[in-house]
């Protein structure tokens, strides 16, 4: 999981993997468009999202069309459930003992 | 649109000042009772952090990142038996009119990137987090 957190870290990764979820599958070319980075740049975040599972690609005739693959965000999202409610506790513990002073 | 984020945040409004919250919040006795007995915390910038971290019962250590009094406490700890679990963790007071807001984000250290990152993308405080699995879910069925 520290790989997909270590992808996910970079925030033109996480932009660039929002666009894919939100807007559906899209080229290189069309991402780095409308990222405004370099379609170099653009794949270099595709092959890393790639790695790691949050992203598949598919040729389309001439095209490479990349997809947004969020079954790989489950871990992520059980360790922030797991972490926020850790702190919830902490936090009651903390609130209890400030306003019974 | 949907947001991909790999911070964990909680936030929580306390009845009190900001100084009753910091003393709470870095006190040894506050320390114990909100992490737990034991505690112990060198609140200067690379101090030591032991606790047994009752909540979550996983002893910790870590390392103290920085210390504003009544406005920030920040560090990056990690269970005892596995050094590479490392997050940052930070604590804000915010005083309110109605009292103090305390806001934690805790952080996996293998998020941490070395781009500054745009505002717009990395300070979105929330009341409650939408769970990034939850949001994927949403995705599929619609």
């Amino acid at each position: 999981m520290s790989d997909v957190f270590a992808v996910l870290g970079d925030p033109t990764r996480r932009s660039i993997l929002e666009r894919l979820s939100t807007d559906g599958p899209a080229t290189a070319t069309r991402l780095a468009d409308e990222v405004g980075i370099s379609r170099q740049a653009v794949a270099k975040h595709l092959n890393l999202l790639a790695d790691v599972g949050l992203a598949a690609s598919e040729r389309q005739g001439r095209e490479t069309l990349f997809r947004a693959e969020l079954g790989a965000l489950d871990d992520v999202g059980a360790w922030l459930d797991r972490v926020q409610g850790e702190w919830k506790l902490r936090l009651d513990r903390l609130a209890r003992r400030v306003e019974s002073t | 649109m949907t947001d991909v984020h790999t911070d964990a945040e909680h936030e929580l409004l306390i009845d009190a000042q900001p100084e009753d919250v910091w003393e709470a919040l870095t006190s040894d006795d506050g320390l114990d009772d909100w992490l737990g007995e034991g505690t112990e915390v060198d609140p200067v910038p690379g101090g030591e952090i032991v606790t047994p971290d009752v909540v979550s019962d996983r002893p910790r250590r870590g390392q103290v990142d920085e210390v504003d009094p009544k406005r920030r406490f920040a560090f990056t700890w990690w269970p005892e038996d596995d050094h590479d679990d490392r997050s940052h963790v930070t604590i804000t007071l915010v005083p309110t009119r109605a009292g103090t807001l305390v806001r934690v984000v805790e952080r996996a250290a293998a998020a941490t990137s070395t781009t500054p990152a745009p505002a717009w993308v990395d300070w979105m405080w929330r009341a409650s987090l939408v769970s990034v699995r939850a949001q994927s879910h949403a995705l599929v069925r619609g």
